[in-house]
């Protein structure tokens, strides 16, 4: 059935459709009903009115045979005869052809009523004529007539007139069916009319209501769309003018990103050059740490001699101690010695004033000794210290040259690596000076394009100009049609 | 030593006996400048008879905690004290050092000898009236160093031994 998503063409179709069957049906019964009418009446002109007719004739005939044979009973002229005969055959004629074509067992036995009488009147006709010709007299044959002929001529008459009545009833009857066909035809075609008449009423009663509340709901939505398209076409304008003024700023920038790229490709062309100048320095170099290895390896030699001296002046120095040791012993014994004197000499009274001296003496050269066997002993220690820091510092300076020298072989390796790494920094550089000679064209290649987009932002900020004078169009035009839609509804 | 400092030692040693006696000068007082677990001492030299060092001394059972034992000096056979218990001192080491009395025949033992030293008597002084027993005068110089009277520690030994007596 018709649903809320039915379309309202579909809606109109599905009306139309039906009204279209109403109206098939209409002309079908139109048509049986016309075609049975017009079987009733030529039912009734084609079998009923010629037998009717017929009946008629059949009455006229025998009409003209009386009065042929009355004719012959006065005259006596054969001519009459024969009209009597022809007569005769007329009447036998049209009752053989109502014969054929009574179309009840009713009226057939009726028509053989009629043959049988007819004979019999014949045959009183054929015995009258026969006395004419044997007695002329007048009065004798009209009274021969009167007897023999007549009473039959009247029961036949009578026959044929109630066939002819009773035809008359058929006749009356199939007109009156025929009529009552028509009318209830008719009927039936009011009737369909005034139901077509109805459901299309209701059908455009429904349309109408349909229409109305579809179409209100649609430029309902149609004016939503058209406001939201209003706010679209605002934003789009606003958002093409940002657009354009970034793109100016973008342009701006293009061009200073452009002056950037060229300096930046003469940049890699320098650094190209340097490039080639350092791997240049790196193999010098290369060669240089070579020598310098070489140079560390003697280093380290003399380094190991020097630790050999070092540790010879320490051994010398430890025996310089031992000997100052003994002389310090010296010294201090003397120094006992020299004491012990001037003890003594003071236990000598005068006489030992001048030992005294002597002893005086004595201990200040062991004092002096004593003290010369400090300072070497301290000078002995500090050689010593001396000497074992510079061992240590030797070894430590013996360390560092392996150091070193691993140092200047990673140095040499690296300087190589510098060397290739130079070389690849020499290409890359290459690369990069062709990467930013395409990067420059790419780069104007896009501040065109950025200045087509810039005029495209422009065309569309027109463009949104346009849509949003249409949508405000688009929006008094759905008023309109809502107004005309809802009029009758407000109403 | 440089050879320079060894020719002036030369010539000053050669000097000093090709010069005439020098004239008497001022009173003078010889000391022997000890060091007692690190506090400088002074002995005078005309109160003691001898100085020895390393000399083996032999421990003698005692009940006089300051008699090391006896030890043998130029033939005679002497006790040694010490002179560090002496003065108060509670030892930490050896001692090397021995020194004979001159008044008795008793060697003191002490740590350290730092030399002999000749002073004017008047750079002698009386030692301040609270000072410790046996150290009644203090050299001033060269640094002010307290000067032992022997004879009271000599007394000290002798008073130790009676009342053992």
């Amino acid at each position: 059935m018709l649903g809320e998503h039915t379309t309202f063409g579909q809606k109109i179709a599905a009306g139309l459709m039906v009204t279209a069957v109403f109206a098939v049906v209409i002309g079908i019964v139109a048509v049986f009903a016309l075609r049975t009418v017009v079987e009733r009446k030529d039912r009734v002109i084609t079998v009923n009115a010629p037998l009717l007719n017929d009946a008629q004739q059949l009455r006229v005939d025998l009409e003209r045979k009386g009065s042929a044979v009355r004719g012959y009973l006065l005259t006596g002229e054969e001519a009459l005869l024969q009209e009597m005969r022809e007569a005769r055959a007329d009447f036998l004629t049209t009752l053989e052809r109502l014969r054929q074509n009574a179309p009840t067992d009713d009226g057939r036995r009726l028509l053989e009523d009629d043959t049988r009488l007819e004979d019999e009147l014949q045959q009183a006709v054929d015995r009258v004529v026969a006395l004419r010709k044997t007695e002329p007299s007048a009065d004798a044959l009209g009274r021969a007539f009167a007897d023999q002929v007549l009473p039959i001529r009247e029961r036949l008459d009578a026959a044929i007139r109630a066939f002819a009545a009773r035809e008359q009833k058929l006749l009356e009857d199939a007109r009156t069916a025929s009529n009552e066909a028509a009318a209830a035809a008719q009927a039936w075609l009011i009737g369909l009319v005034a139901a077509a008449a109805a459901f299309a009423a209701v059908v455009a009663i429904f349309l109408a209501r349909a229409l109305g509340r579809q179409i209100g709901t649609a430029v309902g939505q149609v004016q939503s769309s058209s406001a939201e398209l209003q706010a679209a076409a605002n934003q789009q304008a606003t958002g093409a003018k940002e657009q354009a003024t970034a793109m100016n700023e973008i342009t701006t920038t293009i061009s200073e990103l452009l002056a950037t790229s060229r300096q930046i490709a003469e940049s890699a062309q320098r650094v190209s050059q340097i490039a080639d100048q350092t791997a240049s320095a790196a193999r010098q170099g290369d060669g240089t740490v070579a020598k310098a290895n070489d140079a560390i390896g003697s280093i380290r030699r003399q380094v190991d001699l020097i630790v050999g001296h070092m540790l010879d002046l320490g051994k010398k120095s430890q025996q310089i101690g031992s000997v100052l040791e003994i002389v310090a012993e010296l010294a201090e014994q003397t120094n006992i010695l020299a004491i012990n004197a001037t003890i003594e000499a003071a236990g000598a009274g005068e006489t030992g004033k001048r030992f005294s001296v002597v002893a005086d003496e004595i201990r200040k050269l062991a004092d002096r000794v004593a003290g010369s066997a400090k300072e070497i002993r301290a000078l002995i220690d500090d050689v010593r210290s001396a000497v074992n820091t510079t061992v240590m510092a030797t070894e430590t300076g013996s360390k560092a040259v392996d150091t070193g020298s691993k140092l200047f072989g990673d140095v040499a390796s690296a300087l190589r690596q510098v060397g290739g790494l130079v070389t690849t920094t020499t290409e890359a550089g290459r690369e990069i000076e062709l990467s930013t000679k395409q990067q420059a064209t790419a780069v104007e290649q896009v501040n065109v394009a950025i200045a087509n987009v810039a005029q495209a932002s422009k065309e569309t900020e027109a463009s949104s100009g346009q849509t949003l004078q249409t949508a405000s169009q688009l929006a008094i035009l759905s008023k309109d049609l809502l107004r005309l839609v809802r009029s009758g509804e407000r109403a | 030593m440089s050879g320079s400092a060894a020719a002036a030692l030369r010539a000053a040693f050669d000097r000093s006996f090709a010069e005439a006696p020098a004239p008497a000068g001022p009173a003078t007082e010889d000391l022997l400048a000890i060091s007692i677990e690190g506090q400088p001492y002074a002995l005078r030299l005309s109160e003691l008879a001898g100085l020895f060092a390393d000399r083996r001394v032999s421990p003698l059972p005692s009940p006089v905690p300051e008699l090391l034992g006896l030890a043998g000096l130029r033939g005679r056979l002497l006790p040694v004290y010490d002179l560090r218990r002496m003065l108060g001192h509670s030892p930490t080491r050896d001692c090397r050092w021995l020194v004979v009395a001159a008044a008795a025949p008793v060697a003191l033992a002490f740590d350290e000898l730092e030399g002999h030293v000749r002073l004017a008597r008047e750079a002698i002084a009386a030692a301040p009236a609270a000072h410790p027993e046996h150290l009644p005068e203090i050299a001033m110089r060269p640094t002010p160093r307290p000067v032992l009277r022997l004879a009271s520690v000599l007394a000290a030994i002798q008073r130790k031994t009676q009342t053992l007596t």
